[in-house]
């Protein structure tokens, strides 16, 4: 691509790829931390306890 | 719906959902952004620039999806109380933040070669930009209040209000002069664009879609289990074991 | 019913006229918030006639919302919000007689001192007319919407800055059509008067979007 404003058309799609990896990173981890602290809680309470009252 | 009202089912339904949800993902993002490279044409005028297009529409049509995601979930914790619409709410807000951040920017980086300014107050960018600073009141809000079904009940509220926003962002090109142009798809007409660049916009579209669909209920699980952890950490701390005083004064 | 909303009336004007009711306490924040622009900006006269209005527009808008969780922070605190909310008369209208009660208070005086602080901007007097009815109209939609950010955060203390952060952007509109109505009044071709129709509409609406939206969150988060 020759185009004269690559470097904006770079830029933008970069971005959104950044925000959209932040998006995923954020959620990801927050995933992994609650697993490892309800794993260090009580080692079965991970998986899904038929808990009705939450 | 009421059956996933109780959280284990939601985390069971998750656990089934989440594999082909996050494959139908990478699939459209595949077949969108090859359709974005090799199949949509450059513009005439604008030349390969337009391809942002196939990323600022999208992340715009998000922004405003995702907050009547919100919307709906707010209805559902005020009028239904239904248990899962609170996590849904809260899970939904830093997701629209970031889509609504990603149309503003990529919105200003195609603004500047296109039409010479990185920022202008018209009327659809400053509605857009009142729709990212409403985000991050509700996230602002969902931070400060500790009480779970507080914030749910508050943010429920302020959502609703700002509900207004969306018919303004959406009709804000044709009740004023703005900068920004008018509408090319959504408009009693039928779309004004070509095929070769709607199908890349509609599959882009729905690939962003599908990534929220994967976020939102991977961020409603995380909710579930936040809570799950705040009451078994509650628990185990009113179980813990008192230092025994009483046994050593009365030997 | 009539006297138990004039009493709550005179009650909150009493109690916004006392020491740390707030009343003086907005005029004097307005005051200074309008003294720190030349400071901040620079003296230059014409500069400063130039954005005096939007001076005014965001200062008032600034003490009106910061002033704003008092609204019924001490009703809660004090337990007379739980007695009025279990009275006959509707919430809604109850919320309506404190929203007028408060801007009376608060908003009505920051209307008329805003001619002496626009004097201080080097604004004229055509200017310092304009400003003062575009205020006139404008404020009671802050006092209507910032009521709702009270009532949302009622149980929240120190939560006066997360109040602002809340309602500004709501408050955006009013602030646009404001500074509008104040250029369009002065202008020098003479007033068009289609900013204020708008201001006046953005009030009506938030005269009622605010006491219902007010009311509904304290009914919801004082369950």
């Amino acid at each position: 691509m020759s185009d004269p404003h690559f470097g904006f058309i770079l830029a933008a799609y970069l971005l959104a790829a950044l925000i959209i990896l932040a998006m995923i990173a954020a959620v990801w981890t927050d995933y992994r931390r609650l697993r490892l602290a309800l794993e260090r809680l009580r080692p079965d309470a991970g998986s899904d306890e038929p808990d009705g009252r939450e | 719906m009421l059956v996933y009202a109780n959280p284990a089912n939601f985390l069971r339904l998750v656990e089934r959902l989440l594999p082909a949800v996050t494959l139908l993902t990478l699939v459209l993002f595949g077949l969108g952004l090859g359709l974005v490279f090799f199949v949509a044409p450059a513009d005439y005028q604008q030349g390969d620039t337009v391809r942002i297009m196939f990323i600022h529409v999208p992340a715009a049509w998000m922004a405003l999806f995702i907050y009547g995601v919100m919307a709906v979930a707010a209805l559902g914790t005020l009028v239904w109380r239904h248990p899962l619409a609170d996590a849904a709410q809260k899970a939904a807000a830093p997701l629209g933040a970031g889509f609504t951040l990603i149309c503003l920017a990529t919105g200003s980086l195609w603004g500047k070669p296109m039409w010479g300014t990185w920022w202008v107050w018209d009327a659809r960018l400053t509605s857009v930009f009142v729709l990212f600073l409403i985000y991050l009141g509700l996230i602002a809000l969902w931070q400060t209040i500790e009480e779970f079904g507080l914030a749910a009940r508050a943010a429920a509220i302020l959502t609703l209000v700002g509900v207004v926003n969306l018919p303004i962002i959406k009709f804000s090109v044709d009740w004023w002069n703005t900068l920004h142009q008018p509408a090319s798809v959504f408009r009693l007409g039928g779309p004004m664009i070509d095929a070769s660049m709607l199908w890349p916009l509609l599959v882009m579209a729905f690939a962003f879609t599908s990534l929220f669909i994967t976020l939102h209920i991977m961020a409603i699980r995380n909710e579930i289990l936040r809570r799950r952890l705040r009451r078994l950490s509650l628990r185990v701390a009113n179980q813990a074991e008192l230092p025994s005083f009483g046994k050593a004064a009365a030997q | 019913m009539r006297s138990a909303l004039a009493a709550l009336f005179v009650r909150e004007v009493k109690i916004a006229g006392r020491i740390g009711g707030g009343a003086t306490v907005g005029l004097v924040f307005f005051l200074i918030l309008v003294t720190i622009v030349p400071f901040g900006i620079g003296p230059e006269r014409q500069l400063l006639a130039r954005i005096g209005p939007s001076i005014l527009w965001i200062a008032a808008l600034l003490a009106t919302l910061l002033g704003l969780d008092r609204l019924f922070q001490a009703d809660d605190e004090d337990g007379s919000l739980d007695l009025l909310m279990t009275s006959e008369v509707p919430l809604e209208i109850l919320v309506a007689v404190k929203c007028c009660a408060h801007w009376i208070m608060t908003g009505l005086p920051l209307v008329l001192a805003s001619p002496f602080f626009g004097a201080l901007l080097a604004i004229e007097p055509p200017g310092l007319a304009g400003v003062g009815l575009s205020l006139l109209i404008g404020t009671p939609a802050l006092t209507f919407l910032g009521a709702i950010g009270a009532a949302l955060l009622v149980s929240l203390r120190r939560g006066g800055l997360l109040m602002a952060v809340l309602i500004l952007p709501f408050t955006i509109p009013v602030l646009i059509f404001g500074v509008a109505t104040a250029s369009d009044l002065s202008g020098p071709e003479g007033p068009g008067f289609q900013p204020l129709m708008v201001l006046a509409a953005l009030t009506l609406i938030a005269a009622v979007t605010g006491t219902f939206a007010a009311a509904a969150a304290l009914r919801v988060l004082l369950r």
